[in-house]
């Protein structure tokens, strides 16, 4: 499991959609708009890069896609152009809409930082053994100035320089988005900044966590979230099991259910319902069924085993994921469904079926209330839907817990504790025997999603005690 | 010393958490003398401060960050004890 460490990254994108959605309710943003980046960062002199224009550029394409647009399709449309197209925007009438990417890399704001190249830094201390020097195949090491130089040309980037040396003197260059990837979905395009190859990733969101300069970012379905609202739609939220503690340890969950309704939500229900739905239901088929079947709850681990393990496709749990199946039971003739999670997959999952119309971060919520004028702690306390089973779905090893408590016979399981183990686990389970393979695509489970705001492990703390008691 | 720290929609989403989790590890001599509380809302981030928002002993701080917060703490332990 992730920890969680608060970066101006985070503070970025944090203040960038409070300022549209603060924008957007008092009715001005229409007129701001192409003011926001010179707003937000002005100047003279950078404040996370060493040029103010760069990071404008940057807050520029981040803005665009916060109002819900596809980053390739709007790229090189400026801000004074979009209050025209905006209603068509956050009516989702336009092109420039994104409906099935929701993962994109600004490449304004990527560093193509090195990467498959292994670099000999000042640790070296010129030994008399030559290590690396000996080491090297391809005779691509050098010693120039006293120390080990690499030359790229020549490497072919084996590493065994680097497990030579005998002072860790030489490191492998990363990106750190090709590394937080396990299914190696990012490539590099014509000028080397990193490039999402779309056949591979499954929009889980490692690397929208681990890039350091904010390269990766989902389009937004916030503004798009606050025009139904205020179109009168009749819009009921439903808010996944990892939102507990996500406002901090004096929130209570039926705060933040009251807090929903006052932000205008015709309605608020807790998906830890639709997840003791679910875990009746793969209970039920598990008495009788013959054969392996994997969780279908974790979107980005169904669409890994449809990329990856194509074999057990026809494995996948027929029961919907606990957002659809509640949304199933919520949704009315012209009603809408807005799930509120800690996922970009969601994203995804939802733009492939009639019943979720808006999906958002507990960021982007966080940003929807203080637009709204609420503070979720200022509520009168609420009863919550959901049993600590359904609840317990937001944790690593919750829906396998549930499942086990409610099925009859025993159960042999296995599980998918992130994409990392994916190869693994699909190993093992053509080996042996299991009823349940349990997949979760963030290591942890949804309390470790990227969309969330505090440490997984005080998540975890506070689930223990959500829910009733069955 | 007193201390409250604004746990607020907005002070959380930028970066709250992070001072409450920083608190705990000032040096246990200056620990003993804070005196933490915290605030649903300063209300002051709405207009003229920037959040995440603190108060020592009655004095409002802006823009906090876990180093600037136990910068501010230390010093106001010096002047106390003098």
């Amino acid at each position: 499991m992730r920890n969680f460490v608060f970066s101006e990254i985070m503070k970025i994108r944090r203040q960038l959609m409070m300022t549209l959605a603060q924008m957007y309710e008092k009715g001005t943003l229409q007129e701001h708009l192409a003011g926001i980046p010179k707003m937000l960062l002005p100047g003279p002199h950078g404040t996370y890069r060493s040029s103010v224009y760069h990071e404008r550029e940057v807050m520029k394409q981040r803005t665009k896609m916060y109002l819900g647009m596809d980053y390739e399709r709007s790229r090189e449309l400026e801000l004074y152009e979009l209050p025209s197209l905006i209603d068509d925007i956050l009516g989702m009438k336009s092109d420039l809409v994104s409906r099935d990417r929701f993962v994109q890399v600004i490449k304004e704001a990527c560093d193509s930082c090195p990467s498959g190249r292994y670099y000999a830094t000042d640790l070296c201390r010129n030994c008399v053994a030559h290590s690396c020097y000996n080491a090297c195949p391809k005779k691509a090491v050098e010693i120039q100035n006293d120390r080990a130089v690499i030359n790229i040309d020549q490497c072919i980037g084996c590493g065994l320089c680097a497990k030579a040396c005998s002072f860790y003197a030489i490191v492998k260059l990363e990106r750190p988005c090709e590394r937080s990837c396990a299914l190696q979905a990012i490539a590099k395009d014509a000028s080397f900044a990193a490039d999402i190859d779309y056949s591979r990733c499954v929009s889980c969101g490692a690397c929208y966590v681990a890039c350091p300069f904010g390269a990766t970012e989902s389009p937004s379905h916030l503004l798009r979230t606050l025009a139904g609202i205020r179109r009168g739609e009749k819009i009921i939220a439903i808010f996944a099991p990892a939102i507990v503690a996500q406002f901090g340890p004096k929130v209570t969950l039926g705060q933040i259910k009251n807090a929903l309704k006052k932000a205008g939500f015709s309605d608020a229900v807790a998906v830890a319902a639709g997840a003791d739905e679910v875990a009746e239901e793969e209970a039920h088929f598990l008495e009788h069924a013959a054969g392996t079947v994997t969780t279908s709850c974790c979107p980005a681990f169904v669409d890994y085993i449809g990329k990856n393990q194509p074999d057990f496709t026809d494995r996948i749990s027929p029961a919907p994921s606990p957002m659809i199946a509640l949304a199933k039971h919520l949704k009315t003739g012209t009603g809408k469904i807005a799930f509120i999670g800690p996922c970009i997959a969601k994203k995804l999952e939802a733009s492939k079926g009639p019943f979720v119309d808006y999906v958002l971060t507990f960021e982007e919520l966080g940003a929807l209330f203080i637009a709204k004028g609420i503070e979720p702690a200022a509520q009168e306390d609420a009863t919550v839907e959901g049993s600590r089973l359904g609840w317990g779905f937001a944790a690593a090893g919750g829906v396998t817990a549930a499942v086990k408590e409610l099925c009859t016979r025993d159960l042999r399981t296995l599980r998918m504790d992130g994409l990392a183990e994916g190869k693994e686990t699909f190993q093992t389970a053509r080996q042996e025997k299991f009823d349940l393979i349990e997949g979760m695509a963030c290591a942890g489970g949804c309390i470790a999603g990227p969309g969330i705001m505090v440490n997984p492990k005080v998540a975890a703390g506070a689930l223990k005690k959500a829910g009733s008691a069955t | 010393m007193e201390i409250k720290v604004c746990v607020g929609t907005t002070c959380h989403l930028l970066g709250a958490t992070e001072l409450v989790e920083a608190l705990k590890d000032l040096p246990p001599e200056i620990a003993r003398k804070i005196n933490l509380g915290y605030s649903v809302c300063f209300e002051s981030c709405q207009g003229t401060m920037r959040p995440p928002i603190i108060s020592i002993n009655g004095k409002y701080h802006q823009d906090m960050n876990p180093s600037r917060m136990k910068a501010l703490i230390l010093k106001t332990a010096e002047s106390e004890r003098s």
